[in-house]
C-alpha cells in the first residue's frame, strides 16, 4: 500500500499541470488518483469505468487534493466489494469536498501560512544579513557578501519552512483519508486550522509592526522618517480601498521623484 | 549577450513551472525566485533587492477558486534581467528596471489565460480517448502539459527580454545627479515602507485571499451571481 500512497503523492504535484476553464484540475485529479483506483477494484474494467468516473469536473485546493483522493479510495473501494456498477454519491461527495476544502486552504495556506512565512523569512534575513547600525549607504545596501547571506536565509527558510507544513498535509492528509475515509473531516477539524490562521495573522502582525519599527529606525536622524510614515500609511488607506500593487508602486515612485524636486532627496 | 538571455529565459521557464504546473512548492515567489536567479545571472544583491520589494508589495496575491492573479514572477526575474545588464547596477537603474518589467507581468498573466483555454481543447481530446487507452494518455497529457508550459513560458521569456534589452540599451541611463536619478534612488528605500504596508493591511484583513481582487472586479463577480 505504501508504494500505491508514494505513488499517488508524487503525482499530486501535477494536479493542476493541465488546468482549464471547463472542467478545472479533472486531468490531474484522474492522474493523480489512477494507483488508488487500480488498488480498489479488482477488475481492469471497473478500474477503468472509475478512472473515466473521475476525469469529470473538480477543483480544489492543491495541497488538500490527495485528502479528496484518499476519500475517493476508500468509497471505490466499498464499491468494488459491494459488486455495484456505479454510486451516484460519489461525484456529490467529491464536489462537496472539494468546495470546503477549497475555502480552507485559500484562507489558510494561501492567505495566511504563505505570508507569514514570507514576513518570518524576511525579517530573520534582513536581520542576519544587515544588522542595526550597519549603515545606510548605498555601498551598504548592495554589499555582495550581506546580499548572500540575506538570500540563503530567504530561500532556504522560507521554502523549508513553508514546505514542511504544505508536504506533511499532502502526506497525512493522503494517508488519514485512505485509512478514515469521508471521517477524515473529523481529523481536519482537530487541526483547528482557522484558529490557527487567526494566531499566525496576530503574531504576523507584530513580527511585521516590528519589522516596520526597525526599518524605520535607521532614518531617525534624516527627514526621511516622517515621508516614510506617510507612505506606510497611505499605501494601508490605498490597499484598504482595494488599490492594486501596481498602482502602489508607481504612486511610490512618483512620490519619491516629486520629493527630491520639493527638495527632500536622499542620500 | 543574446545568448545569455536565452539561458536566462530558460531558467526563467523552468522557475515559472512552479506556478501551477508542478507543485506549487513557492519556488516562484518573488522572495525565492528573486534571488535565485540573481544568483544564476551573477547578481544575488539585485535579485535580493528586487525579490524582497516585488514580495512585499504583492504579498496578498493568490489563485483563488478560478482568478489568475498578476505575474509578480515575470516582474521580478524581467527586473533582475534588466539590473543584471550593467556590470555595476545603481540603485536608481534598479528602480528604473522595476518600473519597466512590472506592465509585463500582465502579459505574462494574459498568455496564462490563453494557456488554460487552450488546456480545454487538449483535456476534450483526451476525453475523446477509448476507456482501455485512457491510463497511458494521461501520462502523456501531463507530460505535454508540462514540457507545453516550460516551452510557452521560455518563449515568452525570451521575447520580453529581447524587447526589454532593445528599451534597456535603447534608454542608455547611466546614473546623473539629478533629481529624477535621486528620485529614484529614494524609491528603492520607500518601495519596502509600502510594500510593508499592504502587507500590515493583509494581515489585519478577515479575508487575507481575496485582498488582491480589485473593488470594480468583486462588484462584477457579485452581480454575476445568481
Amino acid at each position: 500500500m505504501i508504494w500505491t500512497l508514494l505513488q499517488t503523492f508524487v503525482r499530486s504535484f501535477f494536479l493542476q499541470t493541465l488546468w482549464n476553464f471547463e472542467r478545472m484540475q479533472n486531468a490531474g485529479f484522474a492522474f493523480s488518483v489512477e494507483p488508488l483506483l487500480r488498488r480498489a477494484h479488482r477488475s481492469r474494467e471497473a478500474f477503468l469505468q472509475a478512472l473515466r468516473r473521475h476525469y469529470q469536473y473538480f477543483n480544489v485546493h492543491p495541497y488538500f487534493a490527495p485528502i479528496v483522493m484518499g476519500v475517493i479510495y476508500t468509497r471505490e473501494k466499498a464499491l468494488s466489494d459491494s459488486h455495484r456498477t456505479d454510486d451516484p454519491t460519489l461525484g456529490v461527495l467529491k464536489d462537496t469536498m472539494g468546495g470546503a476544502f477549497g475555502a480552507v486552504g485559500d484562507h489558510v495556506i494561501w492567505g495566511t501560512w504563505r505570508p507569514f512565512c514570507a514576513v518570518m523569512a524576511l525579517g530573520v534575513g534582513l536581520l542576519v544579513a544587515y544588522p542595526a547600525g550597519s549603515g545606510t549607504s548605498s555601498v551598504s545596501v548592495f554589499s555582495a557578501p550581506a546580499a548572500l547571506l540575506c538570500a540563503k536565509w530567504w530561500v532556504v527558510g522560507f521554502l523549508s519552512m513553508f514546505n514542511s507544513i504544505h508536504l506533511w498535509l499532502r502526506w497525512r492528509g493522503l494517508q488519514k483519508a485512505v485509512a478514515d475515509g469521508p471521517l477524515v473531516v473529523h481529523w481536519v477539524e482537530s487541526l483547528h486550522l482557522q484558529v490557527w490562521a487567526a494566531q499566525m495573522r496576530r503574531v504576523g502582525l507584530l513580527l511585521l509592526a516590528a519589522m516596520v519599527l526597525l526599518y524605520l529606525a535607521r532614518w531617525t536622524s534624516s527627514d526621511m522618517m516622517l515621508w516614510m510614515v506617510a507612505i506606510l500609511l497611505g499605501s494601508i488607506v490605498m490597499k484598504r480601498w482595494a488599490f492594486s500593487g501596481v498602482a502602489i508602486f508607481y504612486w511610490v515612485c512618483a512620490a519619491s521623484v516629486a520629493m527630491t524636486f520639493l527638495g527632500i532627496h536622499w542620500p | 549577450m543574446m545568448h545569455k538571455l536565452l539561458i536566462a529565459a530558460m531558467w526563467a521557464g523552468l522557475i515559472s513551472l512552479d506556478i501551477t504546473a508542478c507543485g506549487p512548492f513557492m519556488v516562484s515567489q518573488p522572495l525565492v525566485c528573486g534571488p535565485l536567479f540573481g544568483w544564476l545571472v551573477g547578481q544575488t544583491a539585485v535579485g535580493v533587492i528586487v525579490g524582497g520589494i516585488v514580495q512585499l508589495l504583492w504579498m496578498d496575491l493568490s489563485p483563488v477558486g478560478v482568478g489568475i492573479p498578476y505575474d509578480a514572477t515575470a516582474a521580478t526575474l524581467l527586473a533582475v534581467t534588466m539590473a543584471s545588464i550593467p556590470e555595476h547596477c545603481s540603485l536608481s537603474q534598479l528602480v528604473l528596471a522595476l518600473i519597466i518589467a512590472v506592465p509585463f507581468g500582465f502579459f505574462f498573466r494574459w498568455m496564462d489565460q490563453y494557456a488554460r483555454r487552450l488546456n480545454v481543447l487538449v483535456v476534450r481530446r483526451l476525453d475523446a480517448v477509448s476507456d482501455e487507452s485512457l491510463p497511458i494518455t494521461l501520462w502523456l497529457g501531463i507530460l505535454t502539459g508540462l514540457v507545453w508550459t516550460w516551452v510557452r513560458y521560455a518563449v515568452s521569456y525570451v521575447v520580453a527580454m529581447g524587447v526589454i534589452y532593445k528599451i534597456w540599451t535603447r534608454l542608455a541611463y547611466v546614473p546623473r545627479l539629478t533629481r529624477v536619478d535621486q528620485g529614484l534612488t529614494m524609491a528603492i528605500i520607500l518601495l519596502p515602507v509600502a510594500g510593508m504596508g499592504v502587507t500590515l493591511e493583509l494581515f489585519l484583513s478577515e479575508e487575507p485571499e481575496g485582498r488582491w481582487v480589485s473593488k470594480r472586479r468583486r462588484r462584477r463577480q457579485t452581480d454575476e451571481t445568481p
